[in-house]
């Protein structure tokens, strides 16, 4: 008898040690496995910001300033914006803007403000080469000078740009004389991620970090959602809650994403009468939402888009269709605006080259110039 | 042929599995099977049976065919079909 | 869950662990209801389906093996089988055409290999090959034992539960074959796909010299892919104490196609050989001529339906078939020719060699095509418009990333050295002859590398993986 028990509990004893010793195991492979993903903080990397720019002499140095002139700043009402960064190819004011090129803000100057996410922004290419320094070289060539800030931040989303601008009315001296907003697929991809219209995007992953800092005032046992084991599962167990609500829902994530997007729009509408300046909003292509005829990398990158956020596709081309049908005033569909370049343009779903730039930058002004004669 | 010996039995088997196999240094033992060698596929395998058949006037079923193991067990076989029909 | 994913491997240790700890005589038990756990991870509905035919199978045996009569016998297996096949064409035929009101059912994982497991187990009863097991428990464990569920390969119920119960596990032969089967996977199979998929994906769309890369790529990529879930799934049986039979024998050194068949997906030409060629065969026997090619034919044809019911699938049947009878109708003829002049054996070799393979990468072509259209505008175009060879081939660097397809064209190259000349072997025979103190450095050393192979490639799992080709039979 006494042998049996003690038998008994050294057996269990035994699972318990491996149990542990396992649950050790885990979170030292989930810890290494978040390790892994994390290095990865080039959105593009390096080997492709090569091949598309061939042998200029700055991608280096692009992709080196990459890392470094990512860092976020916690800002009120929008989130975040990068800090200030003094680079060659990236350069950050105190304000949180990007430096433009051909861009001229004397005092009487025609100024432009650009609103948008990491487009605008323009990741995967120098200062002289984005969007906004593109468009204002349009303008230059026109033989005119403007004044273009670009207020363009990465995975800002159509809401956050309007409480930017409604900020920048607020406390700048010089309003603008016009405002445009580049953007649209990011919406939708806010929806897509959260289940809900309306937000930014990682909100639920903010909300999470935000309540658990507050509720650290009790003792309990939440630091053990800290793990790299609990972040990892829950992790897994959110993408396949996106996965799966966008494969039964794409249509209504798409709706509400432009519906919400639609009514920002009556907002800005409003603003533009209440300090007289006049506005334009263009919906940014994707690799999916246009008909771009794709080069074999870009087919590959539009693959692994799909893998890694199946069910966007479709929500992606339905919101276009869903907001051209609505056509709201000053409303610019240019998502075609890559349709017959054979070139490769795109790295990833929506960041395109420096020549992805220049050619949005033209219809810009075409479409702006064909607008107000 | 109704009273053939186990080692008749071998012997002649010996002469079909050369011809069929086109082996003439071919050794049959018991427990030989068909992964050891060299040629005897499922191809052949039926050709044996069918040589063996034709030689001895003797009829086998998938069924037995199938449960074969080794030499041994088709000369037993072939042995209780002259046996049991002499 | 599938095998290569970070859930599963690691889990894998945990399982393992307790196994040991586990008392022999529960060892089947744990095996049945850990299988299970992982099967309906999958799906419910489908472990449901799965046990049903278990359970049918296993109550056919008992009826089969204790019958009074032999014609009782024979009819109960008729059902059986009828129903087993029925149950296949089913999910076969659903796969490629969505019914009414079912839509498009999904095919049960494995129901390929499973579905032949309990054929291969009625069959070898109603033969009297093997008695009817006594112990469901046991027959159970061989038909879900999860290892071989997904893609094989097809052991027989006898030759597992002849190993049961699992007194002795094999860690230190499981876990390299394993950690060798997941390399391969992720760093040849998966290097090697994109090219390959790239060409199947826009076959009208390309010339000469793609098309002749993707010919060459296609075969190379299936072989790595199925060797390595051959090597997971006996690596894993090693783990659990169970020996699994191999699938794969260097397939592309065949020098004649009914040799290749006999180095390719072996469980499964082995288990259509036995149950369908046989009695086929024994049946034509008289048949001449006629009768081989029809055995041969209708062998070949379930083989390349049993992969899917579609054109591409039948063309391959076919085009195999045909080299398969050329084959043994000439076997007789070369060997005499090759006889009486000993000096063109050498080149007469070499020569079959090259001609087996580029028949069987013809085969293989109208297998993975997406249509037969497609197929043929592959094989009638590959050798035209070849001159812009460095524009068509950097255009398939481009769509594979140029590092991922050389890095899988040198991994093929060193597995292809490695399984010609076995390290391992050489290292097995050598070890006793050296002195102890390095056998042991080495053994320490094999086994932190395995160790830390099995917790990189763990952490490395899953994400942008390319599927396994063999997991949707």
């Amino acid at each position: 008898m006494a042998t049996r028990v003690l038998k008994l509990a050294s057996t269990f004893g035994l699972l318990v040690t491996i149990i542990l010793l396992w649950l050790v195991y885990v979170e030292i492979a989930s810890f290494a496995r978040i390790w892994l993903a994390s290095r990865q903080i080039e959105v593009i990397p390096r080997s492709r910001l090569q091949t598309i720019y061939k042998s200029q002499d700055w991608v280096n140095t692009l992709a080196d300033e990459w890392g470094p002139s990512n860092q976020l700043n916690y800002q009120a009402f929008v989130g975040w914006r990068r800090k200030p960064f003094e680079g060659r190819a990236i350069r950050i004011d105190q304000d949180g803007l990007r430096r433009t090129f051909h861009s001229h803000c004397d005092a009487d100057a025609y100024t432009i403000w650009m609103f948008g996410g990491s487009t605008v922004w323009s990741t995967g290419s120098p200062d002289w080469l984005t969007l906004p320094s593109l468009l204002g070289q349009q303008y230059e060539q026109a033989g005119r000078k403007v004044c273009i800030r670009n207020y363009g931040e990465k995975a800002w989303v159509n809401t956050q740009e309007l409480i930017k601008l409604i900020l920048e009315l607020k406390h700048t001296e010089k309003k603008p004389d016009l405002v445009i907003f580049y953007d649209g697929p990011a919406d939708v991809y806010e929806t897509y991620q959260s289940g809900r219209a309306g937000v930014h995007e990682n909100f639920d992953e903010i909300k999470r970090l935000y309540e658990e800092h507050v509720s650290e005032t009790n003792g309990n046992f939440r630091y053990l959602l800290k793990t790299n084991t609990a972040r990892l599962f829950m992790e897994q167990r959110f993408m396949n809650l996106v996965g799966e609500r966008a494969s039964k829902d794409a249509d209504s994530i798409a709706q509400q994403a432009v519906r919400c997007y639609v009514e920002n729009l009556k907002v800005v509408d409003v603003l533009a009468r209440a300090y007289g300046f006049d506005y334009a909003v263009f919906w940014e292509p994707t690799i999916d939402n246009g008909h771009k005829p794709l080069t074999p990398d870009e087919e590959t990158r539009r693959q692994r888009a799909h893998e890694q956020t199946p069910g966007l596709e479709k929500a992606d081309r339905t919101a276009r269709a869903c907001v051209d049908s609505i056509s709201p005033p000053h409303f610019f569909d240019i998502a075609d605006v890559f349709d017959q370049v054979t070139d490769p343009i795109y790295f990833d779903w929506g960041h395109v080259s420096a020549e992805g730039n220049r050619i949005v930058a033209e219809r810009m002004y075409r479409t702006l110039q064909q607008a107000r004669p | 042929m109704s009273d053939v010996s186990r080692t008749e039995m071998m012997e002649t088997l010996t002469g079909i599995f050369r011809e069929v196999l086109d082996n003439p240094s071919l050794v049959l033992r018991d427990d030989l099977t068909a992964a050891e060698v060299n040629n005897w596929d499922s191809l052949n395998h039926i050709d044996l049976i069918v040589a063996v058949e034709r030689r001895f006037k003797v009829r086998f079923t998938t069924r037995e065919v199938s449960s074969l193991k080794n030499v041994g067990e088709l000369a037993g076989l072939t042995l209780k079909k002259l046996a049991a029909h002499p | 869950m599938t095998f290569i994913s970070f859930e599963f491997l690691v889990g894998l240790p945990l399982a393992v662990a307790l196994y040991q700890l586990c008392p022999v005589r529960m060892r089947v038990l744990f095996l049945v209801l850990l299988s299970y756990a992982f099967y309906c991870s999958w799906s419910m509905k489908a472990a449901v389906a799965l046990a049903a035919t278990t359970i049918l199978t296993f109550v056919a045996g008992k009826l089969i093996g204790h019958s009074g009569s032999k014609h009782r016998a024979g009819i109960t297996s008729l059902v059986a089988v009828v129903i087993l096949s029925g149950y296949l064409i089913f999910f076969k035929i659903v796969a490629v055409t969505p019914i009414p009101r079912l839509g498009r059912l999904i095919m049960p994982l494995g129901v390929s290999y499973y579905t032949f497991k309990l054929l291969s187990y009625v069959i070898d009863v109603y033969w009297g090959t093997i008695e009817p097991r006594p112990s469901f428990l046991s027959f159970a464990a061989s038909i879900v034992f999860f290892p071989q569920i997904v893609a094989g390969p097809i052991q027989r119920p006898a030759d597992f539960i002849r190993q049961l119960p699992p007194i002795q596990t094999r860690l230190s032969q499981g876990t390299p074959r394993l950690v060798w089967g997941i390399a391969k996977k992720i760093f040849i199979a998966d290097k090697l796909a994109p090219a390959v998929i790239y060409v199947f994906g826009h076959t009208k769309g390309l010339h000469g010299s793609e098309l002749l890369a993707g010919f060459y790529l296609f075969p190379l990529q299936l072989y790595v892919d199925f060797s390595a879930l051959t090597d997971i799934a006996i690596g894993m049986g090693l783990l659990f104490g169970i020996e699994g039979p191999e699938n794969f024998n260097r397939p592309f050194t065949a020098s004649s196609i009914s040799e290749f068949w006999r180095r390719w997906h072996m469980s499964l030409t082995r288990w259509l050989t036995d149950y369908v060629f046989i009695p086929l065969r024994m049946a034509t026997r008289t048949g001449g001529t006629a009768g081989l090619a029809f055995s041969i034919t209708v062998n070949m044809m379930a083989i390349a339906l049993w992969h899917g019911l579609t054109w591409g699938c039948v063309m391959f049947g076919l085009v195999n078939a045909g080299c398969l009878v050329v084959d043994a109708l000439t076997a007789r003829g070369r060997t005499r020719f090759f006889k009486a002049h000993p000096r063109l054996d050498g080149p007469g070799s070499w020569l079959g060699w090259l001609l087996t393979f580029h028949l069987v990468f013809i085969g293989l072509v109208f297998f993975r095509a997406q249509t037969l259209s497609d197929a043929a505008w592959l094989l009638s175009h590959s050798l035209r418009g070849l001159s812009p060879v460095r524009s068509g081939l950097s255009h398939l660097m481009a769509a594979a990333g140029a590092h991922s397809l050389t890095q899988g064209l040198v991994g093929y190259v060193a597995l292809e050295l490695a399984e010609r000349y076995r390290p391992d072997n050489w290292w097995r025979r050598v070890e006793s002859a050296l002195p102890l103190w390095v056998q042991w450095s080495v053994r320490v050393a094999m086994t932190v590398v395995v160790a830390i192979g099995l917790f990189a490639l763990t952490v490395r799992s899953g994400g942008q993986q390319m599927p396994f080709l063999y997991q949707v039979f």
